[in-house]
């Protein structure tokens, strides 16, 4: 096979940072490969791909050393108009900002036009590129309407319409709920074999690859670590060898639990590693949550909202309160009315009917992090931020905690939105709690964070929430999480509380997740909780 | 407000017309509302904005937005003129702040409320209004793609219709997201207080800093997003099929006729008060200008 990319000693070094984000020795890309690109956040996964499609420097200014080939340009001197024009592609994490086309058929044929090709043709391709990522039939619907997993298919169809060689995914499941994660990665896996074209993809979400049941174990896997290669081989021999666990990579938590009763995986097919572990089931289980308070912070009683008089209900009758001590977690799919629960809980909107009681002072008490960071984070420096709050007096102690656990200690000084996004929302979630809120919202905390982050979020959760006699509502796609970490889980479905319950019973109704877009955690599958 | 309803395309009867002669449309508009003085018609201009406004098929949703828009403008521009007018003659109907009061009134000779600075704000909000009419129809009913193959088919640079499609497709969002910013300014405690003039500006900066920043972010990913579909690749241009049918042909040729036509008279009655030119054949255009411009 022929090589498409590749660099030698090449390092890459953000303007007014002191050490290199990425130096990488040798790496080679062939043609057709699927290569898998884990790391923990900050490793140096999306200053790869960007590198290799001249984003950087040109979008992103860096001093950039060594040698780069892609698809015989040096992307340095071309940009990314030229490599795109050698037959290179990059499709980016979030759907929404990456779509500007009326309807589905207007955006793919964007590049054939810049091609100047014949209507004839164009149509052709569209059909072709609609068919891989399997969305025939869906021409001529808006790109608005579409769900997550649409409109990133619809972002990589766009792309496949140049034919190119070598398409690069950074985290295009990333902000996707389980079944548009579904459908982007079984689109993605076809990739080589129906389009042709190399594909170099990073991801956090490995759990959900895993459990969509598309990962083989001889993929090429390469995991970053602090900007270097550690390991460039098999996933199988990467899980094998505790590599992925080793660097902070977000492993499908079914992983853990048979290294946990065996100290290794005896198999990385999942068909077969769930039935293994049912048979065996018994050498392990998880204890039960503990009992709940009897103290409710949180009534919400036939909750009906709607934003005007002609359009619908967006909450339609939606009860269950909210306790001390409490992670409820808020699931279901997408315009299912959990923000618009936030809201309502929040004040900001009026329920049209039944009510909403809150033990609690709705001034100072409450806190709320939207899923897009940026709208949250108001100050010049980190730690300003972590000083505006509400009661306008601090508390140093957490805030020290917080700085500590989420990792915010070398931050400080920065400017807020100089930050990663798995950073910025790692900054807001910490002056949220800085506030000392007795109520805490979280919209998709889990996004773009990796393992480590993760922990620490639940871990900071639960001993605040231990301390100060408080509770947390997540809305959150992460089933693992869930799972893991709430008490309870209430699924909503076109405004209406589908399933209210523990976790561990509610996911494993293979019903109630299909309907919420969701999927059934493995640990569910393999029957360890009874 | 749920975001799809400001951003979904509708079907109305304003889609007929390409980008380029919606562009002419709402420049025309903009440059007329901008030269005429007259009053009576500027509200003419104001009311065929709205006839191109109707025509694009509002729903709900986006009546609302507008009509929240509007308010902001009448009162941003009435408020400020009413308050700072500094033309002669100026009538003060309120006083707000006493020649005599301690620092602000020693400073700036009382603080009035002008009749003729209201007048004055009227008829400025009816120009912003006229083009802003316009402009939130074209982003409505526009696939925003056009005006980048549009544009660039047409000749405008590369810079200039990426510019001009980022802006048209980032109205909905930014209404969105500046909705979402108020309310988590509210939550963390930060509240408007008008009536402290250090305390409105540092709100300002609060809700501008993370509604800029995220807008960047969306624009920088939108423009990686362009790119990498081969838009601007090619250095000797591409062959955009670009369509005009005759009702293109024929808006084009009304809003570059009335509008040069507008702008020549005007500039005729400019040379004719400030005595540079004077010719007795153009009388009747003076006195078009005088009553009507």
């Amino acid at each position: 096979m022929n090589n498409i990319a590749s660099l030698r000693n090449v390092e890459v070094k953000y303007l007014g940072e002191e050490k290199p984000s990425l130096y990488v020795e040798e790496l080679t890309i062939e043609e057709k490969e699927f290569v898998l690109l884990l790391g923990s956040s900050g490793s140096g996964k999306s200053t790869l791909l960007k590198l290799l499609c001249g984003v950087i420097p040109h979008y992103q200014k860096a001093e950039v050393k060594g040698e780069i080939e892609v698809l015989g340009g040096d992307p340095r001197q071309e940009g990314l108009s030229g490599i795109v024009l050698r037959g290179a592609a990059i499709v980016l994490q979030n759907p929404d900002a990456q779509l500007f086309s009326a309807t589905v058929e207007s955006e793919v044929s964007f590049g054939p036009e810049n091609l100047g090709l014949p209507r004839e043709e164009i149509e052709k391709i569209i059909k072709w590129a609609l068919n891989v990522v399997g969305m025939s039939g869906l021409e001529h619907k808006d790109t608005v309407s579409l769900s997550g997993g649409q409109k990133q298919r619809t972002a990589i169809a766009s792309v496949l319409a140049l034919k190119p060689r070598l398409l690069l995914l950074d985290e295009p499941v990333s902000q996707l709920d389980p079944q548009g994660s579904l459908s982007v990665m079984t689109c993605v896996n076809a990739l080589p074999h129906k389009a042709g074209c190399a594909i170099v993809m990073a991801e956090h979400r490995l759990h959900d690859l895993y459990a969509a049941g598309i990962i083989r174990e001889d993929a090429r896997t390469i995991v970053l670590d602090k900007g270097r290669i550690a390991f460039d081989g098999e996933l199988g021999e990467a899980v094998n060898k505790n590599i992925l666990e080793f660097y902070g990579v977000r492993e499908p938590s079914i992983f853990r639990v048979a290294r946990k009763i065996y100290g290794k995986i005896p198999t990385l097919d999942r068909k077969e590693l769930i039935k293994f572990l049912t048979s065996n089931k018994a050498s392990y289980s998880y204890s039960d949550s503990p009992p709940l308070s009897s103290k409710i912070l949180v009534k919400i009683d036939d909750v009906w909202v709607r934003y005007d008089r002609k359009s619908g209900y967006v909450l339609k009758g939606v009860s269950f309160d909210i306790r001390k001590g409490e992670i409820v977690g808020l699931m279901g799919p997408n315009a299912s009315g959990k923000t618009t629960l936030m809201k309502a809980i929040s004040g900001l909107v009026k329920p049209s009917k039944g009510n909403i009681t809150l033990d609690l002072n709705p001034r100072y008490d409450l806190a709320y992090v939207p899923q897009n960071p940026d709208l949250y984070l108001v100050s010049d420096s980190v730690i300003e931020e972590l000083r505006l709050n509400p009661r306008e007096s601090l508390d140093e102690k957490i805030v020290k905690a917080l700085i500590n656990v989420l990792g915010l200690e070398k931050m400080l000084t920065k400017h807020p939105h100089a930050l990663s996004r798995g950073q910025r929302f790692r900054v807001a979630v910490a002056a949220a709690l800085a506030g000392k809120p007795k109520l805490l919202m979280l919209d998709e905390p889990t996004t773009g964070q990796d393992q480590k982050n993760i922990e620490a979020l639940a871990q900071i959760l639960k001993k605040y929430l231990s301390m100060q006699e408080a509770c947390a509502l997540i809305s959150t796609h992460d089933v693992e999480f869930v799972l893991h970490n709430c008490s309870r889980v209430v699924v909503l479905k076109d405004g209406k509380v589908i399933a209210s319950g523990a976790p561990w019973k509610v996911l494993r109704k293979e019903d109630i997740v299909r309907e919420a877009c969701l999927r059934v955690p493995d640990e569910a599958l393999v029957g360890l909780w009874n | 407000m749920e975001l799809i309803e400001l951003t979904r395309l509708e079907k109305a009867p304003l889609r007929k017309l390409n980008p380029v002669s919606k562009l002419v449309l709402i420049i025309s508009i903009a440059i007329l509302a901008v030269t005429i003085d007259n009053i009576d018609t500027l509200k003419i201009i104001c009311l065929a904005s709205l006839v191109v406004y109707a025509l694009a098929k509002p729903g709900l949703a986006r009546i609302k937005v507008t009509i929240l828009l509007l308010a902001l403008t009448v009162w941003g521009t009435v408020f400020s003129q009413a308050l700072f007018y500094s033309g002669y003659p100026r009538t003060p109907i309120v006083e707000l702040v006493s020649p005599e009061t301690p620092v602000i009134g020693w400073a700036t000779g009382g603080i009035y409320v002008y009749l003729e600075g209201i007048e004055y704000g009227f008829k400025q909000s009816i120009r912003l209004i006229a083009s802003l009419l316009v402009g939130l129809a074209v982003a409505w009913t526009t696939d925003p793609k056009n005006f980048l193959i549009y544009l660039s088919g047409i000749g405008v640079s590369r810079a200039l219709a990426l510019s001009t499609m980022i802006s048209f497709r980032f109205i909905p969002v930014f209404v969105s997201d500046a909705a979402s910013t108020l309310a988590v300014l509210k939550l963390r405690g930060m509240s408007l207080r008008r009536d402290k003039p250090s305390s409105v500006l540092k709100y300002a900066k609060k809700f501008l800093t993370p509604l800029y920043a995220s807008l960047v972010r969306r624009a920088r990913t939108l423009s990686v997003a362009i790119e990498s579909r081969g838009y601007g690749q090619s250095k000797h241009g591409v062959r955009y099929e670009l369509r005009f049918t005759k009702l293109d042909y024929t808006v084009i040729a009304a809003s570059l006729t009335i509008t040069i036509a507008v702008l020549c008279v005007k500039l005729l009655f400019y040379a004719y008060t400030t005595g540079a030119y004077y010719n007795p054949a153009l009388v009747y255009v003076y006195a078009f200008a005088r009553k009507y411009l």
